[in-house]
């Protein structure tokens, strides 16, 4: 039978790369004894697919993976077995099986949402006399300060206007046949901001995936705030089927 | 979506000692997060001694070697232990950490390897002598012992290489020669006690030289004759004039890490690993690791299985890799394999044999537990005619290899690899000639033995050669090495010689970097003057010299030559034919195995005498002070 398992990739392993990731769950699978079904051939190898490969560096709270088990064994209990395995960085959220005849998780996949902590961009001028930054402030807080983030809040909310403005939005894609020029005005469904979080629905998949990172940076470069990668946090939220159906709820039992 | 959902978050947020925008911008960065499966985190309030392994290579290669593991393991059972682990940064991250000034980190706790109170380096080849250098150097730690203040790490080194630890005596505290399952927990109370006490760091290092196995190099002077030799090694005040080396000696009891720590990042040797058995019983002359790990140690074949199953279970690996010498030697081997192929059959674990000596048998277990398809079979004949194997003590002749080939050919296997060494003692052009003769008749003995129409395409043979390195504590510890141009006219030769086989196209041929053969040759039987050059190469930039393509030769000829009268040079340690009565830089260490053995063994090579292996007979060799092994069945 085939099975869908939702889990969470914490900050703890966000340096992990997809290989790596696919690797470990088969280990876990091993460690949990989960009873797979394997490739035929000379190396045999578990059947097991991810929906999408999630960017190093990038959390998540909606990753998925579609696996064949044997027939009989209990989900429940898989799912927490999964978890007395899978360590701090990773938490098995559900295991569901999938219908008779669905699509995978990869194939069925349609939309990503995204949740970006672009706190630590805000210039330290922004706050009153004080040498830390805004974040750290926060951080110590963990309070919003009405007001302090004010001009930085307007700055994002006006590009984003300014971007849902624009018929098309071009950026250059270099994949292995070269690099072209790509509109990902259509892939972008929802942009919204709110205290110091960008929200994004967009379009994902194998032939349709927008990155976060490069609506980000055509979001950032309607601003006069400097994008630095290395100061924002972004959480993969979800991922979605036809009708924004997470993946979760979308042909499973 | 909402704003306040800081709860759901994880609380389980790492602290790195690197920031993101470092971490975004190196090669993958997993390698400096820590936090694996079964890696340990303790409180640092809560322990006593804060202990960081390093394997100095990158962390894929570190990873990979079952020795830090035992040690990992076995440290962290104590409760007032913490032991850590750190690897080399890739130059990417080094360049950074230089520039930043940022203090090399243990993974785990991610703090400063300089606040721990032991700096462990595991010495595994001497090609990565350079990279101790800089491990002391991004930790801030004074490269040499002396230099050191109070709060510093003690610096200690261990594994194979501290055989001969004198080129790199000036950058360490201490060495532990021997097996690490033996005194460490003595050492460790040693120092307890001693910082209870408030002693210094000095009135530690003496303490310690009183452990048996440890050996100060501080506390040791030595002084050189006008030739440039050896002239006296003597101990200051009471440090022992012998160091013993440490042996386990029942295998099975010794602590055995059933839940190694499982990398995210795919290690170099991606499996479990059982070691069944320490020590070698063949006695080939050429072979450090034969010599000092004897004697011949098994794990009872109960202990095997049970590991067996327990580590597969606790980690959930694909391969289950049994090593030691020689593996095919261990006394129930048919039995452990049958065990082991039945157990793991339904599970989809493979079993591999990285070291098996080619016969009929070790060949009935290989097709069970190998894809013959897709697998190629290793054979070491270490050199290409019987005389010269006679030399070498490699105890197999002709027939096993034609046999063994033959059995081969007919279980399936169409790839074999031939591992060979050039430069050997005694060597002539016919030794040469003789390996490339040897893998024609082994390409013939293919087609004579598959008929046709059972042929996957052709046979392939792959020749392989390495530069014989004379190393310490073997019956060739005296003999000299050639130049650069001499081994690659050998290389030459036989490529040459292979070209002009019938069966050219079947076999392909690899040397070694002669190169860094005869800089190996240099760290290996060096004496203490050649720290200086260690040093000086490193400041030059040299790191990574295990890496084809970060050796720089030229560096290190350099580094020699700059190097005032009171260092030797190349001819010195390295091409000089060295007399049995000299004083070797090494010969404070008790290995068990004595120098008149060793000159025994050498005038045996010299008239191509072959000595039976330890199963066969006893060739009275010092070992059996150990008072265990193989040593107790005679």
């Amino acid at each position: 039978m085939r099975i869908r398992i939702k889990f969470a990739k914490r900050d703890s392993v966000k340096y992990l790369g997809h290989l790596d990731i696919m690797r470990f769950f088969q280990r876990c699978f091993n460690r949990a004894e989960v009873k797979m079904e394997y490739s035929a051939g000379y190396n045999p190898h578990q059947k097991m697919s991810f929906a999408q490969p999630l960017g190093v560096g990038i959390i998540s709270r909606g990753e998925y993976l579609d696996a064949e088990i044997a027939d009989g064994q209990d989900l429940n209990e898989i799912c927490q077995r999964l978890n007395g395995v899978c360590g701090d960085g990773f938490e098995v959220i559900n295991v569901k099986a999938v219908e008779e005849g669905a699509k995978k998780a990869m194939a069925a996949l349609q939309f990503a949402s995204y949740e970006v902590n672009v706190r630590r961009l805000v210039p330290e001028t922004d706050t009153a006399n004080s040498s830390k930054s805004a974040y750290e402030l926060l951080s110590e807080t963990e309070e919003l300060e009405p007001g302090s983030f004010n001009s930085f809040d307007k700055e994002i909310s006006r590009a984003i206007n300014d971007l849902f403005l624009e018929e098309h939005i071009y950026v250059s894609k270099t994949t292995k046949s070269g690099t072209r020029e790509v509109d990902i005005r259509p892939q972008i469904i929802q942009l919204t901001y709110q205290e110091g979080f960008v929200y994004m629905m967009v379009t994902a998949g194998s032939d349709n995936n927008l990155k976060p990172d490069t609506l980000l940076s055509s979001l950032f470069a309607k601003t006069n705030i400097e994008y630095q990668k290395e100061l924002i946090t972004i959480t993969r939220e979800e991922l979605y089927a036809e009708g924004f159906v997470p993946l979760d709820q979308f042909q499973c039992e | 979506m909402s704003i306040n959902n800081n709860e759901n978050k994880s609380n389980i947020n790492r602290q790195y000692a690197l920031p993101e925008r470092i971490l975004l911008n190196v090669e993958k960065p997993a390698r400096y997060t820590g936090g694996e499966i079964n890696s340990v985190m303790k409180d640092k309030e809560n322990v006593n001694v804060r202990f960081a392994m390093c394997f100095p290579d990158l962390y894929e290669i570190g990873m990979s070697h079952l020795g830090i593991q035992i040690l990992y393991s076995m440290l962290n059972e104590k409760e007032d232990v913490w032991c850590e682990r750190v690897y080399s940064p890739w130059s990417d991250l080094e360049k950074i950490m230089k520039e930043e000034s940022i203090p090399l980190f243990a993974l785990e706790s991610q703090d400063p390897i300089k606040d721990f109170d032991f700096l462990g380096i595991t010495l595994q080849y001497e090609m990565a002598y350079t990279n101790v250098l800089q491990i002391l150097d991004l930790s801030q730690i004074p490269l040499h012992a002396e230099e050191r203040g109070e709060e510093m790490p003690i610096v200690i080194g261990g594994g194979p290489c501290v055989y001969n630890p004198e080129p790199l005596a000036d950058f360490f505290d201490l060495f532990y020669i021997g097996e690490g399952e033996t005194v460490y927990f003595q050492l460790l109370d040693v120092y307890k006690d001693n910082k209870k006490n408030g002693g210094s760091r000095r009135d530690f290092l003496k303490a310690a030289a009183k452990v048996e196995g440890i050996y100060v190099p501080s506390l040791y002077e030595v002084s050189y004759n006008e030739d440039g030799t050896i002239k006296e090694f003597r101990p200051e005040e009471d440090a022992p004039e012998m160091v013993k080396k440490q042996v386990v000696t029942d295998l099975s009891a010794a602590h055995y890490p059933l839940k190694p720590v499982i990398p995210y990042v795919q290690a170099t040797q991606d499996r479990a690993v059982l070691e069944i058995q320490r020590g070698c019983i063949r006695g080939c002359r050429f072979c450090q690791a034969g010599m000092i790990y004897r004697p011949l140690r098994t794990r009872s074949l109960e202990t095997l299985k049970s590991y067996a199953k327990e580590i597969i279970k606790n980690t959930g690996y694909e391969e289950l890799s049994l090593t030691s010498l020689s593996t095919s030697d261990y006394p129930e081997f048919a039995e452990l394999m049958d065990f082991l192929v039945e157990e793991f059959k339904n599970k989809k674990v493979n079993i591999s044999l990285p070291s098996l000596r080619i016969d009929e048998f070790a060949l009935d277990v290989m097709s069970k537990v190998q894809d013959v398809k897709k697998s190629s079979l290793t054979f070491a004949p270490e050199a290409g005619t019987q005389r010269m194997r006679d030399v070498i003590n490699k105890g197999i002749t002709i027939e096993d290899i034609m046999y063994g080939s033959e059995m081969a050919f007919k279980g399936g296997w169409n790839k074999v690899k031939l591992y060979f060494m050039l430069g050997l003692p005694t060597e002539r052009e016919d030794d040469v000639q003789g390996i490339s003769d040897l893998a024609e008749q082994i390409a013939e003995l293919y087609y004579d033995t598959v008929p046709k129409e059972q042929r996957s395409g052709k046979v392939q043979i792959t020749v392989s050669t390495s530069f014989f390195i004379p190393k310490p504590f073997t019956p060739f510890q005296w003999e000299p090495m050639y130049q650069p141009n001499v081994y690659l006219d050998k290389a030459a030769f036989l490529n040459e010689s292979i070209k002009a086989q019938l069966n050219k196209k079947s076999i392909k041929y690899n040397w070694h970097d002669a190169k860094t053969s005869v800089i190996e040759g240099l760290l290996a039987r060096g004496d203490r003057r050649v720290g200086k050059i260690i040093e000086a190469v490193y400041k030059k930039g040299a790191t990574f010299d295990a890496w084809t393509d970060h050796f720089d030769y030229d560096k290190w000829i350099s580094a020699v030559e700059e190097q005032g009268e009171d260092v030797p040079g190349m001819d010195f340690y390295v091409y000089r034919r060295r007399g049995t009565d000299e004083i070797l830089p090494w010969d404070f260490i008790d290995a068990g195995v004595t120098k008149n053995f060793m000159i025994r063994e050498f005038e045996n090579a010299k008239n191509e005498k072959v000595t039976l292996n330890c199963k066969e007979s006893c060739s009275g060799c010092g070992a059996r002070v150990f008072g265990g092994g193989i040593c107790l069945s005679h």
